[in-house]
C-alpha cells in the first residue's frame, strides 16, 4: 500500500517526468516497429507509417494508459486545471473580464445582505428572542397618543407581584448623546441609561467587570460609573486593564466598571449606545442639553423611560398583557393626575428603532428586500454577461475542441476540462468577491458611522451561507455557459467544425439578423433597467443637494456649541452664548450673528403644540378648527435678536426680537411664527398681535406637522412653567427645514433666553465683499468664541451649505444614487463588452457572405453600415424591452425617489441615448473589420 | 478501439503478459509478438490495451522495468517478472483452471 501511493504520489507530483518516459517508451515501441517493417522491404516513409498503424496512434495509446491508472482522476483533475490556467493567461483580456464580473457579483451581493441581514433578521445577542418585549403607555382615549413611563411608574410595574409571575425582569432605558473627553476636545456621542438589572434582565453576560447595583439606579444618585461598550474599547485600542479607568464625559470623570461584550448594541441591532450610564446619572447627563424638561427623574411626571421585559418561558404576550392592563388600571386609581387615561400594551422588541409608538417595522424589510434585490439584479447580469463571454469564447474554440474530439478525447474528459475551466474562473472570481464584500462591508459601516454620532457593530467578516450559496449560484452558471461549446459540438458533428467556419451557417434571407442571442438581448435590456433607474436617482440626489433652503447658504456660517458638554448650568449657558454672539458680531467681515437652538437640517428637532389662547377644550370634544381650541403640532426652536437677518429671511410683517427679550430670560413671553402656522390658527384675519399658548399633551393636535425621520425627534408639550399667554410679534416666511418633508410651514421661534438649550448654533453671515469663508476664516471665527467664553466646547464650523451636505437623510438619498451608479455602470460595461463579442463573433461568422457581398460589388462604407444597423437593431430589441422593465422598476423604488417623478422625462431619455451610444461604440470595431475583409481571401475559404 | 474485446481480455490478458514473461524479460513490442505465438495466432493483444496492462501491473509491483539496449542496438524498456509477480502468475493459472472447470461443467449439465 505505502508503494502504491508512492507511486500516486510520484504519478501528481513528477508527472512531466512520467510523461516523459511513457513518450520515449512508445516512440521506441514506434521505431521497433518501424524496423520490422523495414526488414520485409518497405522505404522508410511506408515502414514508419504502418508502425504507427499498428501502434494505433501514440496519442491513443497514452491516453488509454493514462485511463488505466488508479489515480486517474486526480491526475485529470491536475492536467485540467493545469491547461485552465494556461488558457486564462492565454486571454488575459477574457479572463480579467470574467473574473471581475463574478467578483463584483458575489462581493455586492454579499455586502449588501450583510447589511440587510444584521438589521433585518439575524439573531439578537441574547437569548430567546422572542421573549422580550417593549411597553408601551397608550392613551385609550386615543389610541394612537403614546407616552413613555416615569421612574415612579416603572419602580410600581417592575415591583408588583402579578407582573414578577409572568416577567422574570423588566429593565427601563433611555438614550442621550453626551460629550466624550478626547484630549482637549469633546466629541458628541450617543450613550444610553439603564437600570441596574440591563444586562441581567437580557441575558447578556458582560465581557468584563460587573453591572450597576441597585444603589447606583436611584434618581438623583449620581454616581459617576460607566460600562463601556465593546465598541468604545475597541476604540481605545483594547486598552488592558480598562476597568477601573476614567473617562470624561460631559467634562466630568467617570469610572469604568464593565465592559459589555462583542457585538451587543443594546435594544437595536446595527446601531448602538457607546456607552451605559446607570440611571442615577440620567438627571447629570440630560438636563444640560433638554433644558425644555427640567426636573428630575424622581418625579412621576417625568415620562422619560422606555420599559423592556423579558416574558417568563411559556408565558404568552396576551396573557402578558392582560396582567399589565390591570396593573395600568390599578396605577391609573392610585394617581388619577399622572396616569390619566394611561394603559399598557406590549409588542415585540423593534430591531431598528427605540420609539414611543409601536411598529411593525415594515418600511424596515421593505428597505432591505429593495436593497437585496438591487444587488440580485447586478449579479444577475453578471451572470448574463459571462454566460456571453463564455458562449462566444466556446464557439471561438470549436475548432480546438473538434480536433481534441477527433484525437480520441472522449466527450466526458473535453467536458471534464471544460468544467474545471469553469470553476477556476469562479473560485477566482469567488476570491474576488469575498474580498470586495468585506471592503465593501467595512466602507459602508465607516461611511454610516462618519455621518451618524453612534457606533455601528456590522459583524465584521461575511456570512458564510450567503457567501457559499452566491459563489454555488456563479459556479453553476459558470459551469453551465462553459459546457455550451462542448453540447454544440456533438450536435453539429465534428467535420462542420474542423473546416472552416466562414460563412458556414445557412441562414435563409430575412431572418439573417434577427436576434439569434438571446442573452444579449436580456443583458442589454437589464442594462437599460438599471441605467434609467440610476438615472431616477441621480435627478432625485441632485434635487436633493440643491434644495432651496430658504437661506443664503453659502454665506451663513453655522458654529455649533454644546455648553451641556462643558459641564455649564443653564445661567452660565445664557451668560456664555450672549458673550460670544456678541463678540462674533464685532468680527470684522461679519456682517451680522445671531444665535439657534435648532437648525433646519439638523440632527435634532423639537415640536410643540401650540394653539390659540384661552383654548379650552372639552375633554371629549373633537375641535375641528383654531377656534374651537384645535392644536398644531409645529417645529420649535429658540433664536437670537439678529437671527433672520443674518439667515436671510425677510419679516413679513411686524418685528424681530429685540435685544432684551433674545438676553433676558424673564422678559414677556413672545414668538414669531411663520405665515403657514399664522394662517392655520385665525385663517380669515391676520395673527399679528394676538396670543397663542402651548397645548397640553393629549390636546386635540391636527394631523400632521414636522418629525424628523432620522435623528433626534422630541415632542414637548406643556410645561408648568409655560405661560398661559404668549404674544405673536413678528410672522415670517414658511421654510423647508427636512430634506423628506411632505408640506413646508409650520414653525414657531421664540427668544434665545424663553427657550434656552445648552446645544446651539451661532449664525455667521459674512459681508458680500468679505473674504471668502476658507479655513483661516474658520479658525478666526473659534478663536474668537473661545476667548469670549473659555472652555465652550466647539463642535463644528461649516457653512451652511456644507451643513446640510452632512444632513444623513441626504445621505441616505446620495448612497441610494451612487450605489444604482455602480451598478448601472457596471451593468453598461458588462452590455458593451457582450455587444462588442457576438458582433465580433458574427462577423468573422459571416467573413465568406461579407466577401461575396464585396465581390458583387459593395462598398466597404456599406459594409460597415449593415453590420452597424445589425448592432443597433439588435441592441435597440433590447432596449424597447428595457424600457419597459425600466418603467416597471421606477414604479416599485418610486417611494425612494427624491422628488422626482417616476417617468421622469429626463432619465427616460438619457438613458436609452447612453446605451445606444455605448452599444454604437461597442459595433465600431467589428464594423471596422468587416470593412477591411479582402473578398478574395474570403472566399478563398471553401 | 476494441472495447468489447479488451473488456473480455483483461483478466485473460494479464495471465497471458505474466506467461509471455515467465520465460525471459521482453519490451512492450515483443510481448505483443510472443502472446501472438503462445497463442498459436489466435489473439493479436493492440498495443492500446497491452500498454496499459503492462503499465498497471508495473503499479501492483508484478513486473518490473528496466531501460536496455535490443538486439539492434535501440534503447527499448524491458520488463521482467518480480517475485511477487511470479506468485500472482501461479495464482492467476490456478484460478483459470478453475474457471475453466466450472465453465465446462456448467456448460455440459444443461
Amino acid at each position: 500500500m505505502p508503494g502504491r501511493i508512492a507511486r500516486l504520489f510520484r504519478n501528481l507530483v513528477r508527472w512531466r517526468v512520467v510523461e516523459q518516459v511513457l513518450d520515449e517508451e512508445l516512440q521506441s515501441a514506434v521505431d521497433l516497429l518501424t524496423e520490422e517493417k523495414l526488414k520485409c522491404g518497405s522505404p522508410f516513409a511506408e515502414a514508419r507509417r504502418q508502425a504507427l498503424i499498428d501502434l494505433g496512434g501514440i496519442e491513443q495509446v497514452k491516453e488509454e494508459v493514462r485511463a488505466a491508472r488508479p489515480a486517474r482522476f486526480l491526475e485529470d483533475m491536475a492536467r485540467d486545471l493545469r491547461f485552465a490556467f494556461r488558457t486564462m493567461a492565454k486571454s488575459p483580456g477574457f479572463t480579467a473580464v470574467a473574473v471581475l464580473t463574478l467578483a463584483l457579483g458575489i462581493g455586492a451581493n454579499t455586502a449588501v445582505f450583510n447589511i440587510v441581514r444584521e438589521l433585518v433578521f439575524s439573531p439578537r445577542p441574547y437569548p430567546d428572542e422572542a421573549q422580550v418585549v417593549q411597553f408601551y403607555s397608550q392613551d385609550k382615549g386615543h389610541p394612537d397618543k403614546f407616552r413613555l413611563f416615569s421612574y415612579r411608574a416603572y419602580i410600581e410595574v417592575s415591583g408588583d407581584s402579578a407582573v414578577g409571575a409572568v416577567f422574570s425582569g423588566v429593565l427601563a432605558h433611555n438614550s442621550m448623546t453626551v460629550g466624550i473627553g478626547e484630549g482637549e476636545d469633546s466629541r458628541r456621542a450617543f450613550v444610553s441609561a439603564v437600570s441596574s438589572n440591563y444586562f441581567h434582565t437580557l441575558e447578556v453576560p458582560l465581557a468584563q467587570g460587573r453591572a450597576f447595583l441597585p444603589e447606583e439606579e436611584k434618581p438623583g444618585s449620581a454616581v459617576p460609573v460607566v460600562i463601556a461598550s465593546h465598541t468604545y474599547w475597541k476604540k481605545t485600542g483594547f486598552e488592558p486593564q480598562f476597568v477601573g479607568k476614567t473617562i470624561r464625559v460631559n467634562e466630568r470623570p467617570f469610572t469604568v466598571v464593565g465592559i459589555a461584550p462583542e457585538h451587543f448594541t443594546g435594544t437595536m441591532m446595527l446601531f448602538g449606545p457607546e456607552l451605559y450610564f446607570p440611571l442615577g446619572d440620567y438627571d447629570l447627563l440630560t438636563n444640560g442639553a433638554q433644558a425644555q424638561s427640567k426636573g428630575s427623574l424622581e418625579k412621576r411626571d417625568l415620562n422619560g423611560l422606555f420599559l423592556v421585559g423579558r416574558l417568563k418561558p411559556r408565558v404568552t404576550a396576551t396573557a402578558a398583557e392582560a396582567v399589565l392592563r390591570g396593573v395600568a388600571a390599578n396605577l391609573e386609581k392610585a394617581f388619577p393626575v399622572e396616569q390619566t387615561d394611561q394603559t399598557f400594551i406590549i409588542r415585540p422588541l423593534p430591531r431598528s428603532r427605540t420609539s414611543i409608538y409601536p411598529s411593525d417595522e415594515r418600511d424596515l424589510k421593505v428597505v432591505g428586500v429593495m436593497l437585496f434585490a438591487l444587488a440580485a439584479i447586478a449579479l444577475f447580469i453578471a451572470c448574463l454577461n459571462l454566460a456571453n463571454v463564455l458562449l462566444a469564447r466556446g464557439l471561438a474554440r470549436r475548432k480546438e475542441i473538434a480536433v481534441r474530439f477527433a484525437l480520441g478525447g472522449g466527450r466526458g474528459r473535453i467536458m471534464q476540462q471544460l468544467i474545471t475551466e469553469g470553476l477556476v474562473l469562479a473560485l477566482a472570481g469567488g476570491a474576488g468577491g469575498f474580498l470586495i464584500g468585506l471592503l465593501s462591508s467595512d466602507l459602508s459601516a465607516a461611511s454610516m458611522s462618519a455621518h451618524m454620532p453612534v457606533t455601528i457593530s456590522l459583524r465584521g467578516g461575511l456570512d458564510p451561507a450567503v457567501f457559499v450559496a452566491t459563489l454555488g449560484f456563479c459556479a453553476l452558471a459558470t459551469v453551465f455557459f462553459a459546457l455550451g461549446p462542448a453540447c454544440k459540438l456533438t450536435r453539429s458533428g465534428v467535420l462542420a467544425d474542423l473546416k472552416e467556419q466562414a460563412g458556414q451557417n445557412p441562414v435563409s434571407g430575412r431572418r439573417r439578423w434577427f436576434p439569434r442571442n438571446p442573452l444579449i438581448i436580456g443583458q442589454v435590456a437589464l442594462s437599460l433597467s438599471l441605467l434609467t433607474t440610476a438615472g431616477l436617482f441621480i435627478r432625485g440626489a441632485l434635487k436633493a443637494g440643491s434644495i432651496e433652503t430658504g437661506f443664503n447658504a453659502d454665506a451663513t456660517i453655522l458654529i455649533e456649541a454644546d455648553a451641556g458638554l462643558g459641564g455649564y448650568d443653564q445661567t452660565q449657558v445664557l451668560q456664555l452664548y450672549r458673550a460670544a454672539s456678541d463678540r462674533l458680531a464685532a468680527v470684522p467681515g461679519v456682517q451680522s450673528a445671531s444665535i439657534a437652538s435648532i437648525v433646519p437640517f439638523g440632527l435634532v428637532t423639537i415640536n410643540r403644540p401650540v394653539q390659540r389662547a384661552g383654548a379650552r377644550p372639552t375633554p371629549n370634544s373633537h375641535p375641528a378648527t383654531a377656534a374651537e381650541g384645535l392644536a398644531f403640532n409645529v417645529r420649535w426652536s429658540s433664536v437670537g435678536a439678529d437671527y433672520f437677518t443674518t439667515v436671510g429671511l425677510p419679516l413679513l410683517r411686524g418685528r424681530a426680537f429685540t435685544k432684551t427679550e433674545a438676553e433676558i430670560a424673564d422678559s414677556p413671553p413672545v414668538a414669531i411664527v411663520d405665515e403657514v402656522l399664522a394662517r392655520r390658527l385665525w385663517p380669515g384675519g391676520d395673527a399679528l398681535g394676538r396670543h397663542i399658548q402651548w397645548a397640553e399633551s393629549g390636546a386635540p393636535t391636527a394631523a400632521g406637522g414636522g418629525s424628523g425621520t432620522m435623528g433626534v425627534s422630541n415632542d414637548v408639550a406643556r410645561n408648568p412653567e409655560d405661560s398661559p399667554s404668549i404674544e405673536i410679534v413678528g410672522i415670517v416666511p414658511a421654510t423647508r427645514w427636512e430634506l423628506f418633508q411632505s408640506a413646508i410651514g409650520g414653525q414657531i421661534f421664540v427668544p434665545f433666553a424663553q427657550g434656552v438649550r445648552s446645544n446651539a448654533f451661532f449664525q455667521v453671515r459674512t459681508a458680500p465683499n468679505a473674504p471668502a469663508a476658507d479655513a483661516a476664516f474658520f479658525d478666526l471665527l473659534r478663536r474668537e468664541v473661545r476667548s469670549a467664553a473659555p472652555g465652550l466646547p466647539i463642535l463644528t464650523v461649516k457653512t451652511f451649505r456644507q451643513h446640510v451636505d452632512a444632513n444623513a437623510q441626504l445621505w441616505v438619498v446620495r448612497s441610494g444614487a451612487a450605489m444604482a451608479s455602480l451598478f448601472a455602470g457596471l451593468a453598461l460595461a458588462l452590455a458593451v463588452v457582450g455587444v462588442y463579442g457576438v458582433m465580433a463573433h458574427a462577423v468573422v461568422r459571416r467573413t465568406r457572405e461579407i466577401g461575396i457581398r464585396r465581390a458583387l460589388g459593395a462598398e466597404p462604407g456599406e459594409v460597415r453600415r449593415m453590420i452597424l444597423r445589425e448592432g443597433l437593431i439588435m441592441t435597440f430589441g433590447g432596449a424597447l424591452l428595457g424600457l419597459l422593465l425600466a418603467l416597471g422598476f421606477a414604479r416599485a423604488f418610486s417611494s425612494m425617489l427624491y422628488q422626482v417623478s417616476p417617468l421622469d422625462p429626463v432619465a427616460f431619455t438619457v438613458a436609452p441615448a447612453v446605451l445606444m451610444a455605448a452599444a454604437l461604440f461597442a459595433c465600431w470595431l467589428p464594423a471596422r473589420r468587416a470593412m477591411s475583409v479582402d473578398p478574395i481571401v474570403a472566399l478563398r475559404y471553401e | 478501439m476494441e472495447t468489447k474485446r479488451t473488456d473480455l481480455l483483461r483478466g485473460t490478458l494479464d495471465l497471458l503478459v505474466l506467461k509471455a514473461l515467465s520465460l525471459e524479460p521482453l519490451h512492450g513490442v515483443a510481448i505483443s509478438r510472443r502472446i501472438t505465438q503462445i497463442t498459436r495466432g489466435a489473439f493479436q493483444v493492440s498495443f492500446g490495451s497491452l500498454f496499459p496492462s503492462l503499465h498497471r501491473m508495473e503499479e501492483k509491483g508484478w513486473v518490473e522495468a528496466e531501460w536496455r539496449a535490443s538486439e539492434n542496438n535501440r534503447r527499448a524498456k524491458y520488463y521482467r517478472l518480480t517475485s511477487s509477480g511470479r506468485a500472482r502468475l501461479k495464482v492467476e493459472e490456478r484460478d483459470w483452471n478453475e474457471v475453466v472447470k466450472i465453465m465446462t461443467a456448467a456448460v455440459e449439465s444443461a
